[in-house]
C-alpha cells in the first residue's frame, strides 16, 4: 500500500498543524525544523509530511503526487485547482482577509489596489459592481497604501496591530479565513481506509 | 530551419516513433472493442459550426471552445471541447430521435483549461447509447469504459456511482437562484461541511435540508452504503427508493463483471451537474491525478414533437490510457 503524504503550508500554519497532529498523538519521528529532509516520516506508518510554501500546497494536491494539504482558506479561493475536497475545518490559524486603508477611505470604482490575492480581489470588487486595477505585491502590501501607490489594500489581519501602526484602518471584511484540511480526490477514493483513519484521529 | 529551438506551449505534446505506435496500436484496440460492442463508429470534423458543438447545456463547453467568425457566411465556427454535442447531432440526421442507436467516436479536441496539469489537446474516446435508456444500457456503457480503460494494463479501477437527480430534487426545493444554486452545488462537490453551513446560515434556509445534505456527503463509499442512503432518505421522507434500486442493480452487476473493478457510491460529487440528470458514473485509478473517464444519462436533443431524446454514455482521454501504460510498464 502506497503511503499517504501530507504537505503543510510554511509559518503560522505548520506550528498550529503541528500542535494540532501532536495533540492527536500523530508525531513526526524527526523535527521538520531541524531536519533537512524534505519528507519526514511519522509513527503513523501510512504518513508521511512535507513541508511546503502555501502557494504550493494546492498545486501539488492538484498534482496527486500529494494526498492531503493542510492550507488556509485565502490560498485555495486565490487558485483554480479544482481536483481537491475540504474535508476539514481544522479552525487554525485563525484571520480575516479585508480591504484596508485611510481611515475614511469609501470604496468606489477605478481604485488601484495593491495585494498578494489578485484573483480573489478582482472577483470581490466585480461582484460589488466597482472596476478596479489590481497591483500585485509579495510582501509588506501595507506599505502600499502608506505611499499611495495604491488607494486601498487587500490583506491577511490577524489581529490589526500592523494597519494601527501605520495608519491604516479595516474598511470592508473579505473573508474570515481558516486553515482547512483538503484531499486529492482521486486519491480519496483509492485510499479511502487511510484517510478516513487519518481524519477520525484528527476529529 | 530560422529557429533551432524547440518550444511548445503548456499542455501540448508531441509523441515520437515509438510512443506515436504505441498511439495508433491503442486506437486500433479500442475498435475492436466498439466493434465487439456493436457500436456505430463516426468520424465527425474537428472544426465545425457552432451550432453542432454547443447543443448540449454545458457551459464548460462554452467557455472551453475556440470560436471564429466565418467571414465568408458569416456564421461562427468553432474548434470542438467536446465531440458529444456532434454524435448528438449525428444521432438526429440518422434517426431522427426514433429507436435506438450506438455510436462510437474518437478524436483530437481542444480545451482551452487554466489548469495547470490539463492536457489541452486531448484525444477524446466515448461512445454514446441513443434512445431507451436503462440500467441494462448503463451496465453496457460501463463495461464498455472498463475495457477501454483495461487497454492501460491498470487492473485495479474504481467506477463511483451516483444519481443527480436526487441533490438536484432537494436543490430545487430550496428555489435559489442560478448563481446560487451553482455556488452551493460547488460546495457540495467540494464536500466543504463548514461552508455549506455558512451558506445555508446567510440565506436562511430550511436546517433539514441543510441535515440531508451533509448526511448524504457523510455517507459515500463502498457498495455497502447504500443501504444507509435508503435509510437516510426515507429519514428525511425523500421518495428515491427505485433510484438507489436501481444503483445497486448496477453496482451488483459490474462487481460480478470484474473481481477487480471496486464499486463506490457517491449522490454528492455533482460534476457534470449542468447537463447530465440522473444515473453518471466515473472512473479511478491508482497513481492519476484526477478521474480517468466520465459518463452518464442526458437528455441529447428535443425533437420537434417535444420529445425527449435520452442517451447514455462516457467519454474519456486516450492520451491518459497511453500515460497510464507507460506508468504500468515502469
Amino acid at each position: 500500500m502506497k503511503k499517504l503524504l501530507l504537505a503543510i503550508s510554511k509559518g503560522r500554519i505548520l506550528e498550529e498543524a503541528l500542535e494540532l497532529l501532536e495533540k492527536s498523538n500523530i508525531k513526526c519521528l524527526e523535527s521538520p525544523h531541524a531536519s533537512r529532509k524534505l519528507i519526514i516520516e511519522t509513527n503513523l506508518k501510512f504518513l508521511d509530511i512535507m513541508i511546503v510554501r502555501a502557494s504550493d500546497v494546492p498545486v501539488y494536491i492538484e498534482s496527486g503526487k500529494v494526498d492531503l494539504g493542510i492550507v488556509g482558506k485565502d490560498t485555495l479561493l486565490e487558485t483554480s485547482a479544482n481536483s481537491h475536497l475540504r474535508l476539514k475545518d481544522l479552525n487554525i490559524a485563525a484571520c480575516k482577509l479585508v480591504i484596508a486603508g485611510k481611515k475614511g477611505k469609501i470604496l468606489a470604482s477605478n481604485m488601484k489596489v495593491a495585494t498578494k490575492y489578485p484573483m480573489i480581489t478582482k472577483k470581490f470588487f466585480q461582484d460589488e459592481g466597482l472596476p478596479c486595477s489590481v497591483l500585485k505585491l509579495y510582501g509588506s502590501i501595507e506599505l502600499a497604501a502608506v505611499l499611495g501607490l495604491s488607494d486601498v489594500i487587500v490583506d491577511l489581519v490577524e489581529t490589526g496591530q500592523t494597519l494601527k501602526d501605520n495608519g491604516l484602518v479595516e474598511l470592508q471584511l473579505i473573508e474570515k479565513i481558516t486553515s482547512l484540511l483538503i484531499v486529492n480526490k482521486t486519491s480519496y477514493k483509492i485510499n479511502r481506509q487511510h484517510i478516513d483513519h487519518f481524519l477520525n484521529k484528527i476529529n | 530551419m530560422k529557429n533551432k529551438n524547440f518550444c511548445i506551449p503548456n499542455g501540448i505534446e508531441y509523441y515520437m516513433p515509438k510512443e506515436a505506435l504505441e498511439f495508433e496500436r491503442l486506437k486500433v484496440n479500442a475498435l475492436k472493442i466498439f466493434k465487439k460492442y456493436k457500436y456505430d463508429y463516426v468520424l465527425p470534423p474537428i472544426f465545425d459550426n457552432l451550432d453542432n458543438l454547443l447543443n448540449l447545456k454545458s457551459s464548460d463547453i462554452d467557455n472551453e471552445t475556440i470560436t471564429f467568425l466565418d467571414k465568408l457566411s458569416g456564421s461562427e465556427i468553432g474548434i470542438r471541447a467536446d465531440i458529444t454535442p456532434q454524435i448528438a447531432k449525428i444521432d438526429f440526421q440518422i434517426t431522427h430521435g426514433k429507436g435506438n442507436a450506438r455510436f462510437a467516436y474518437m478524436g483530437d479536441i481542444i480545451r482551452l483549461s487554466s489548469n495547470l496539469f490539463d492536457r489541452k489537446n486531448p484525444y477524446q474516446i466515448g461512445a454514446e447509447h441513443f434512445g431507451n435508456v436503462s440500467k441494462s444500457t448503463d451496465i453496457e456503457i460501463i463495461k464498455l469504459m472498463i475495457e477501454i480503460i483495461s487497454l492501460s494494463g491498470e487492473k485495479k479501477i474504481i467506477i463511483e456511482l451516483g444519481n443527480l437527480s436526487i441533490i438536484n430534487n432537494i436543490l430545487t426545493t430550496l428555489a435559489l437562484n442560478d448563481k446560487n444554486k451553482s455556488m452551493l452545488i460547488d460546495l457540495i462537490n467540494l464536500k466543504s461541511i463548514t461552508e455549506i453551513k455558512s451558506f445555508f446560515k446567510f440565506h436562511n434556509l430550511q436546517k433539514t435540508k441543510l441535515n440531508l445534505i451533509i448526511d448524504l456527503i457523510n455517507v459515500s463509499g463502498d457498495i455497502m452504503v447504500l443501504k444507509e442512503i435508503k435509510n437516510i432518505l426515507k429519514k428525511y421522507k425523500v421518495n428515491a427508493e427505485a433510484k438507489i434500486n436501481e444503483l445497486n442493480y448496477i453496482a451488483q452487476s459490474i462487481s460480478k463483471y470484474k473481481e477487480l473493478v471496486g464499486i463506490q457510491v457517491d449522490l454528492c460529487e455533482l460534476h457534470s451537474f449542468n447537463y447530465q440528470s440522473d444515473i453518471v458514473y466515473t472512473a479511478y485509478v491508482p497513481n492519476f491525478r484526477k478521474e480517468i473517464a466520465r459518463g452518464g444519462r442526458y437528455i441529447a436533443y428535443t425533437t420537434e414533437k417535444n420529445i425527449s431524446r435520452y442517451a447514455t454514455g462516457f467519454s474519456l482521454d486516450l492520451k491518459d490510457i497511453l500515460y497510464m501504460s507507460k506508468i504500468g510498464k515502469k
